[in-house]
């Protein structure tokens, strides 16, 4: 599908910066106000050095950048672990290869990368053309 | 507090609106047309808007889920697949469920952990049409030790 070939970058690394602001536009759209995401005092007591990003809208921005690479395509299946939490503000590096493709399908690995250089997020996303 | 495989919450229907999809998108940062032109949406060979891939979530807010009312304590979100049959486009109502696939116990650092794999399947006349698998991770302390 389209002109990739496995080990290709799909695109240039994403940088991304997620704001408090994001953050709480995300809890009032999914509705979760876990106090560890919004609050200083409630993340640090849990454990965090400060607030953290919710895993869904990292693993929702990760995908949001593909969705204009593929524009006309949709999505068979995504998935992704959160093996460490994504701190508010912090500067993210967001990679995306191709590890498999046929003629209807496309198989991207995602690789989302915090500050300290530590990959956060791990993911594995597909793509196939409409009625492909 | 218990938590046991199998445990499954009642079915409930879910609508799916233009602008939730439309207010979803924004909140992610996702540019793609299809999210919000119906006219693009059409033209790319959908019947309506297009859910973003993540878009399921939502619709735990519309679950009742005994086993984790209870929890004042942080749930955290260790995995999550989502596995399309069909797209999920803007007027199509679901009937789904969530349940607990499996409970699995684990020595941490901090203490226990708990691992919560749970399944939200959306169907479609009697046809499955979506899963949405979610891991939470439960840290167990003193005075919320689970059964």
């Amino acid at each position: 599908m389209v002109a990739f070939t496995r080990g290709d970058y799909v695109c240039e690394n994403e940088s991304v910066i997620i704001s408090a602001n994001d953050v709480k536009k995300y809890a009032e759209t999914s509705n979760d106000f876990n106090a560890i995401h919004l609050d200083f005092q409630s993340a640090v007591e849990a454990g965090f050095e400060r607030e953290i990003v919710h895993g869904m809208l990292v693993m929702g921005i990760a995908e949001s950048r593909l969705s204009v690479v593929f524009p006309t395509s949709f999505v068979v299946s995504y998935e992704t672990k959160f093996l460490h939490p994504v701190l508010v503000g912090e500067l993210l590096t967001i990679s995306y290869v191709v590890i498999d493709e046929d003629l209807d399908f496309i198989t991207i690995k995602i690789e989302v990368t915090i500050e300290n250089g530590k990959i956060a997020i791990i993911g594995v996303i597909q793509f196939t053309n409409v009625g492909g | 507090m218990s938590f046991k495989a199998g445990m499954t919450s009642d079915f409930f229907y879910v609508t799916v609106k233009h602008q939730d999809i439309q207010n979803f998108a924004r909140s992610i940062q996702n540019k793609n047309p299809l999210h919000f032109d119906v006219h693009k949406a059409k033209n790319a060979g959908f019947p309506d808007l297009l859910a973003p891939p993540t878009y399921p979530i939502l619709f735990w807010q519309l679950a009742k889920l005994d086993w984790l009312d209870q929890l004042d304590v942080p749930l955290i979100h260790g995995e999550q697949k989502f596995n399309y049959l069909k797209p999920i486009v803007a007027g199509d109502t679901y009937i789904c469920k969530i349940y607990l696939k499996e409970v699995k116990k684990k020595q941490g650092s901090t203490g226990v952990l708990w691992i919560l794999k749970h399944v939200l399947e959306g169907y479609q006349n009697d046809e499955l049409s979506f899963t949405s698998e979610t891991t939470l991770i439960l840290r167990e302390f003193q005075g919320n030790e689970v059964e």
